[in-house]
This record gives C-alpha cells, structure tokens and sequence, in this order.
C-alpha cells in the first residue's frame, strides 16, 4: 500500500519523521478558537505525530520583538528539544538585530524569522542586511513571509544576494507565487520553501515537485491558526511519490538542520 | 475500513476569473473530489452564482446532466425585478428538489435584516433546507434571530479560517441546528469542538477545484477523535442534515 492508500484506511507508515518547519506560539491578534501556547503544542504534536516543531513568536512578529522572543526561547528551552526557534528580526530596529540573534542563540535555536509584511518592510530594504550579512557568513536558516508573487520575486534578489543564507520562502508564494517558487527552489542552491497555509491551494504542492526540487519542500503548518493535521494531510493524501512525502514532511529539514549554524 | 466522504462545499462551472491551472470542469473537479473517496458532492456553480437571479441556478443541472455525483446547491439571490420573487423561489426550490441554499449577503447584495427575508426562510423552514452561511458575512445576533425563529432549517457557518467572523461556540451553545464546516481550522479545533458540542457539529467541505481537498479530508483522517466521529465529520452528518442516505 502506498502512503495515500495507508492514510485513507487511517494507517500512518512506521518510522515516518515528521518535522514541522513553521509554527508559531502565540496567537495573534484577531484570531479565535485557538491554544497558542507551548504545551498545547507539544500537546497536540503527540497526537498527529510531529516529532519538533520550529516557532516564532507571534508576539515578536506584530509587537515586541525582545519579549516575543522571550517567549520563544522559554517554549524551547522548556520542551525537552520538542520546540525549536526562530529569532524574530525587527528590520524597525536594525541597530539591534545581530545583538537580538546573539543574544538568542543557544541550544534549540535554529534560525531567523523576518516578517515583511507584519514590519512594513520590504524583504530588501536596507534595514535587513545587518541580519542576512549575519545569517550569510554563518549559513544560517532564514524563514522569510512571502504571500504573493511580488513578494516571490523581491525574494529571489535577497537570495541571490545571500547566497550562503538558506532562505525558506514560507508559503511558497501562495496561489499568484508558487509557480516562481518552483523555479527558485530548482534554480538556487540556498533556496527552500515550506507548504503552510489555512486553505492549501490546489496544485501548488505538485507543481513544486514536478517543477522545482522536493528536496528543497519543506512541511509547515502555521499552527496554531492552522492545525498540522491540514498541511500533514495534504501531503499524505496527495498523488506525489512516497519519496517526495517522506523528504517534505521531515527528511529535508532534518538535513538542513545538521547543515546550519546560528 | 476506508474513510468516505460527502463534501458540502465545492464549485465548478466556467469561471468569470479563473485562478492559475485550475481544472473547474465538472469532470475535473469529480476527479479531484473522488481521488480521495469523496463519494458525493454539494456543489455551485460559478456561472449561477454570478448571474444575479435565483432561477438561473437551474444552469448547474444542464452542466450535471445525469451525474449523481453531484448534488445542486443553489446559491439564494433575489431579482427584484420579478414581481413575486419569493413565490417564483419557492417554486424552484419545490420543483428542483433543492436540499442545499448557499446564502452570501454580501456578494449577492441582499440584507439579512430586509423585511421580506423572514418570507424565504419560511419557505426554507417549510422544506428543511440545510443553509450554508459564510462566518464573514452575518452577524451572531442575527444568526439566533433566525434559528430563533427556525426550527427545520440546518445551519452550516463556512469560510471560518482562524478568524471567524460570528461567536460559533454561543451558536453552538445555544442551538442545536447550527454547526460548522472543516474550515475551521485552529490548532486542536475539530477535537474542542466536539468535546464541547459533539461530532454532529462539523461537517466535511473541501473547497475544491481551488483548495485542494487533501487538506481538510486529512485533518478529519489525522484528528484525534473516535473513529465514529471522524465518520459523523465526513459524510453522515450532512445526510442526517440532508433527510437521507445520500450515498
């Protein structure tokens, strides 16, 4: 039986790693019906099988930057290496943003988090550099908000500018994007993208493994606005090789965390 | 044994702007529904929905043909041209057998408060209509107005995401005819649900040709409920809303 057929009787295959590259604690403003905190993800990751998720703050993305990531660094360093981090960078303050990643590097944190749209700040804007020169000479991961094609091709300089930076485009450009994205993740070494949005579009996860690289895919979820059941799923269920799911739900990020340094 | 599914939410029809290479044909979307042992289908059409008359729905059966696959879901618009609008709905919806009313106020350019809309939900109330209803475009008040009022009709809240528009936990509370579909999407939301409410509370749509169907079909597979409840989810509950077995 292949994944698909397994997942349609209700069967998850033995052994499957499945790492979530793109959750948050925190909820943010506006949003109901959800538990943003850590141990309701740690929680719920037991349920679907995630073995660690990587978080930013919701806090350091629309508020406080310090605090956010404080909050960040406590769900890490409390979760018995379950919650990994990102360091959100406040392209407002970019005299602060290599002292931020310094002072929030430490066992668990594996990356950087910049949200353009949240900051009002175009992904390559001066105030970045600070922040991606850094990521740059250390190879460090990147997870950058990118929701349209405009966005995708901004994004495509900042990768071609850093080429040492591993950049994930996160939701790979949605609908208007995800065909550029396909032809970064296959053109660009540094390149990556993750698959998480509430509602996954049709087509875009198979036209990335057709026409980009499913060595580059990355599972995300966006929990928790978006429960991991849904990006989980939409994998499992979806007509790609058992091969490309195995990579994207959890054996490329793996390989990018043994390759990576903050 | 397999999951199977009846989805509440699905379109087709020829597009006014289509999105990427999207496949919104009727054999295409069929494809894309039962790839995932999606059985039967509620569906719009894209060509109703943007034409401004009720009866103009009846174009989805022209495209359905003799394909049980699909099931019509009429989208409720009111020409105020016509003389006796609400009388020429309730014939349609007699002669057309239709289960299924989707009603957007804010894309068909009605009002939940104008005085003559209490005339259609008695016809609805009188055929035991299963309502579908977007969060983002009706309030909580006037939602316990009608179920208030209306005591045969189901009501489906869709287009939830993680910023729903209307307090479903006080709906869900307070009434028993009103429910939400699987794009209610927050981390653990489909298990609180139903350890609040039930598993009769939820119903599976699947958004298709646009949003993939894996998606939410999974979520239902992957929820950590009973395996009866993840059934109630997929396809009985909206035949108990339905009056039948449709599969």
């Amino acid at each position: 039986m292949n994944f698909k057929e397994m997942m349609l009787k209700g069967i998850l295959p033995d052994n499957l790693q499945v790492l979530d590259a793109h959750g948050h604690i925190g909820i943010f403003p506006g949003t109901v019906g959800c538990d943003g905190g850590y141990k309701k993800l740690i929680e719920v990751m037991d349920k679907r099988g995630i073995l660690k998720t990587a978080v930013s703050s919701t806090y350091s993305i629309t508020g406080d930057y310090i605090a956010g990531n404080n909050d960040m660094l406590e769900a890490v360093s409390n979760s018995q290496g379950r919650i990994l981090g990102y360091v959100t960078v406040n392209p407002n303050y970019p005299e602060d943003s290599v002292n931020e990643i310094k002072r929030c590097t430490g066992e668990g944190v594996i990356g950087i988090k910049i949200h353009p749209t949240h900051s009002k700040t175009p992904v390559n804007h001066e105030n970045y550099k600070p922040c991606f020169s850094y990521a740059n000479e250390r190879g460090a991961i990147v997870l950058v908000h990118v929701y349209s094609l405009d966005a995708v091709k901004e994004i495509e300089k900042t990768i071609v500018a850093w080429p040492n930076a591993k950049i994930i485009i996160a939701h790979s450009g949605t609908e208007s994007g995800y065909a550029l994205t396909a032809e970064l993740i296959k053109k660009y070494e540094n390149a990556y993208c993750d698959i998480c949005m509430g509602y996954p579009r049709a087509n875009l996860l198979e036209h990335l493994v057709k026409y980009g690289d499913d060595n580059k895919i990355l599972f995300g979820s966006d929990t928790p606005l978006t429960d991991p059941g849904t990006s989980f799923g939409r994998i499992m269920l979806s007509d790609i090789p058992d091969s490309s799911k195995e990579k994207i739900l959890g054996l490329n990020f793996i390989k990018m965390l043994e390759n990576c340094s903050l | 044994m397999e999951f199977k599914f009846i989805d509440c939410m699905c379109s087709l029809g020829k597009k006014h702007i289509p999105v990427g290479n999207i496949d919104y044909s009727k054999d295409g979307v069929k494809k894309m529904l039962q790839s995932i042992n999606v059985k039967r289908a509620f569906c719009t059409h894209y060509g109703a929905m943007a034409s401004g008359e009720f009866s103009n729905n009846r174009i989805i059966n022209k495209t359905l043909g003799n394909d049980s696959f699909f099931i019509p879901s009429y989208t409720f618009m009111i020409n105020y041209a016509e003389e006796n609008p609400c009388d020429n709905f309730e014939k349609i919806m007699v002669e057309d057998k239709v289960k299924m009313v989707n009603m957007n106020p804010l894309t068909h350019k009605f009002s939940m408060d104008m005085y003559e809309i209490s005339d259609y939900f008695d016809v609805m109330d009188k055929l035991k209509t299963v309502i579908t209803i977007p969060s983002t475009s009706v309030t909580t008040g006037k939602l316990s107005e009608i179920l208030d009022t209306y005591k045969n009709i189901n009501i489906i809240i869709t287009n939830i995401s993680f910023s729903s528009g209307v307090d479903y936990n006080k709906l869900m509370k307070d009434y028993k005819n009103i429910c939400v579909d699987t794009s209610f999407i927050p981390l653990n939301g489909i298990e609180e649900i139903v350890d609040k409410y039930g598993s009769q509370r939820i119903v599976f749509s699947s958004y298709a040709p646009e949003t993939a169907p894996e998606g939410f079909a999974g979520r239902v597979i992957l929820s950590s409920i009973k395996r009866e409840d993840k059934d109630n989810i997929a396809y009985k509950n909206i035949c108990k809303m339905a009056g039948e077995d449709l599969i």
